[in-house]
């Protein structure tokens, strides 16, 4: 099973190139100037994160280099492996519903710490994958319009996005162990 | 509310590592961090700027329309309250399908004009609609295809497979994604009109 999903994982991106491409041709899209007018925009969103990530990823450096992470979540570790649940990313899984700048930077900060390729790292990004940002997704839509009484929204939004982080944590132990 | 979080991670982070006596460990590693995010963000430029020129291909093609089209049969079931042909209908689906093919910033300005329109219909302007909980239900764990952003992260953090997270990813989405629609689902019945 692992087979299977590391190359069905590995070739969703070229296929998905080659439909766009494909795609684009048929409906006669000049597909190379089309190609650069959005690639320009790579860069600005790249600088754009730099204030964020400098951000977060000092406040978590700090975090784990004065050993509170760990002092933290030492007493965690025994009852979430029960679970199956990695402990170290725990903080993750708390801030992906609060915010998407901060878990970026926490996904990042495991990818840096474990290494991209570990089940950590891989965890780590699924779980960044799995669910988006129901607090922003939330106060933006809703202050969109003045919509004050949100009824179940929230509670549904964070319910679903248990529900991913779960399903990455299963879904990886099931691929890579 | 992130604004109190930062302030306790840098806070407590201090002080405890003044109680432990090892400050230098902090010193070294805001430094190093920082000097990390700016690397780590020139290292996602390569990827990013190859993903947004695809995706806009994608876009000039008509993706978006016909992927917001082929999930038409889903919005009767997922949107009853919302009148058929509506211009709502047209502003969601469209929202849901770019959503889908990782492309936010053509996401959410759809997502906006859905939600004025849906606002527009509803008679209690303060409180949220059914439909207006459905649609953000959704918005909030949407399916994703291809997690771009993430694959970027991967790519500049030195990984060999950066894409070996892609199914697990929209497994995880779909799952996540499923979940919302139902708890949506259960909770519009208990809570009453």
């Amino acid at each position: 099973m692992a087979g299977w999903f590391l190359k069905a994982s590995n070739a969703a991106v070229p296929l998905f190139v080659f439909l766009v491409l494909i795609l684009g041709w048929r409906r006669g899209v000049r597909v190379y100037e089309t190609f650069i007018d959005g690639a320009k925009e790579g860069f600005e969103i790249s600088v754009r994160l730099i204030p964020y990530l400098v951000g977060m990823l000092a406040a978590i450096g700090a975090l784990r280099a004065s050993g509170l992470l760990d002092f933290i979540l030492a007493p965690l570790r025994v009852p979430l492996d029960a679970l199956g649940f990695p402990v170290e990313l725990l903080p993750l899984a708390l801030t992906r519903s609060l915010s998407g700048s901060a878990s970026f930077a926490l996904m990042v900060d495991a990818l840096q710490a474990y290494g991209p390729d570990s089940f950590l790292g891989r965890t780590a990004s699924t779980m960044q994958g799995a669910t988006d940002t129901t607090l922003y997704i939330l106060t933006v839509y809703f202050g969109s319009v003045g919509v004050k009484r949100t009824r179940y929204a929230l509670l549904v939004g964070l319910l679903a996005d248990a529900a991913g982080i779960g399903t990455a944590v299963l879904i990886s132990r099931l691929v890579w162990g | 509310m992130l604004d109190r979080i930062w302030l306790l991670f840098f806070l407590s982070s201090v002080g405890f590592s003044l109680l432990a006596g090892r400050p230098e460990a902090v010193t070294f590693a805001l430094l190093k961090a920082s000097e990390e995010a700016v690397q780590l963000a020139f290292g996602l430029i390569g990827t990013m700027a190859f993903w947004l020129g695809l995706m806009r291909i994608a876009e000039e093609a008509g993706l978006v329309r016909s992927l917001a089209r082929a999930l038409t049969p889903a919005f009767r079931f997922l949107f009853p309250s919302v009148p058929q042909g509506d211009p709502a209908e047209g502003a969601i689906l469209l929202n849901i399908a770019a959503n889908i093919l990782g492309l936010g910033n053509a996401a959410t300005p759809l997502g906006l004009k859905a939600i004025r329109r849906l606002q527009e219909l509803n008679p209690y302007p303060e409180e949220a609609t059914p439909a207006m909980c459905t649609f953000l239900a959704i918005n909030t764990c949407c399916v994703t295809l291809v997690p771009s952003t993430i694959i970027a992260a991967r790519t500049a953090a030195g990984s060999v497979e950066p894409a070996v997270i892609v199914i697990p990813t929209f497994l995880a989405t779909l799952v996540a994604t499923m979940v919302a629609v139902v708890a949506d689902r259960i909770f519009r019945c208990r809570w009453g009109a």
